[in-house]
């Protein structure tokens, strides 16, 4: 299977790996219809079956049971995957954008030490009621950028670890599917004569193709752990960057007060220094 | 030292809150397409509050860069306000404060 980066390739693989599957066991139904009829007729090495109760009761085995059962178990494998594979449906390369976007912005609005070598200078020329304002309101707002870049880098982290949590369950299901099939294809392979299909235990087969949608919950169920770790239990998790409890306090703006603006405004209130 | 190379200095400081509003203006455009996108982590986050919380989050980001660059435009305005009082000119006239004002 080609790398999976869109759910359309998992969903595509998959759908190969089915209709693979679905060759291969017609490839069985028919292999064991022929090898009943041999048997029934004669042909192949059945001469002494021909006039045996195995062959009849085989038969009768399975066109009532067997084969009906492997068509109602198809369907079932069919509704069961596709329904499982649809818990997995995302975007996972968006978000991996996403990251790229929140982690460059974050890098982009706020340089440590920015402000701090520049109030050198300010303090140097400027005293008085506005520039106390002033300064306070510039590190109010140099704070806000520094917080606010922090929970873009929190965010970007948690975007992209979900973006590859779900990449990388997508690629296990995609490369193990085909072989989770394989195990239900090779329990008719071991069908090779009529005594076979007597004794050929239906409930066994039916936990092999349960087990291929089961193995597919299973996964989900590791991205349903690793999501819930994300909003609750995570240190920097979804649930505090959206609540605020983290980067910048309750997610507001420090605004600048209009007290604090007035003061500033007003040329009577700023002292340059003496040189 | 003059009042002109003074007022320089609140220019200068203009200058650094223009500069923040331009880099908060490009980083609402850059973060723009995350915003809101919580769906795209798939339906079982959609169960987990996930997609909730990064849609909270996203809109949070979006309007606090919104406001930051309310914040700087203002901070720029006033500073070259000032130093536009300093330098007494009539072609860098000072703002008056009700203008200032309905910019925060």
């Amino acid at each position: 299977m080609a790398d999976i980066s869109y759910f359309e390739d998992l969903t595509d693989g998959i759908s190969d790996d089915m209709e693979e599957f679905c060759q291969n066991l017609g490839d069985q139904i028919e292999r064991i219809a022929n090898m009943l009829n041999d048997a029934a007729s004669g042909i192949g090495g059945f001469i002494a079956d021909i006039f045996s109760d195995t062959v009849d009761d085989a038969i009768d085995r399975w066109n009532n049971e067997i084969h009906p059962w492997i068509m109602d178990t198809w369907d079932e494998i069919q509704t069961n995957v596709w329904d499982a594979v649809g818990d997995f449906a995302g975007r996972p390369m968006n978000l991996l954008d996403y990251a790229d976007q929140y982690s460059s912005v974050k890098a982009k609005i706020y340089k440590a030490g920015d402000l701090t070598q520049k109030m050198v200078i300010f303090n140097h020329d400027w005293k008085g009621y506005a520039a106390d304002n002033y300064k306070a309101v510039a590190t109010t707002e140099d704070g806000g950028l520094r917080d606010l870049s922090m929970a873009l880098d929190a965010g970007a982290v948690l975007t992209s670890n979900a973006a590859n949590k779900i990449l990388t369950l997508w690629r296990e299901l995609a490369a193990k599917f085909l072989g989770w099939t394989a195990d239900l294809i090779g329990c008719f392979e071991k069908a090779t004569e009529a005594d076979a299909i007597v004794t050929f235990e239906l409930p066994a087969a039916f936990e092999l193709a349960k087990a291929i949608w089961q193995n597919i919950i299973d996964l989900a169920d590791i991205l349903v752990a690793f999501l819930i770790e994300q909003a609750t239990t995570a240190s920097t998790s979804w649930q505090q960057l959206a609540s605020g409890a983290r980067g910048l306090p309750q997610n507001k703006w420090p605004m600048v007060e209009e007290g604090n603006s007035d003061a500033m405004n007003d040329p009577g209130n700023w002292t340059p220094q003496s040189a | 030292m003059s009042f002109q190379v003074q007022s320089e200095t609140l220019r200068n400081h203009a200058k650094l809150w223009a500069g923040h509003a331009t880099d908060v203006s490009d980083a609402s455009t850059a973060i723009a397409p995350a915003v809101g996108k919580g769906d795209d982590f798939g339906w079982l986050a959609g169960l987990n509050q996930v997609a909730d919380n990064y849609d909270t989050w996203s809109q949070a980001m979006a309007d606090a860069l919104a406001d930051a660059k309310q914040c700087f435009t203002y901070l720029e305005a006033a500073l070259n306000s000032t130093a536009n009082a300093y330098d007494d000119s009539d072609a860098t006239a000072a703002s008056d404060m009700a203008t200032l004002d309905q910019m925060i």
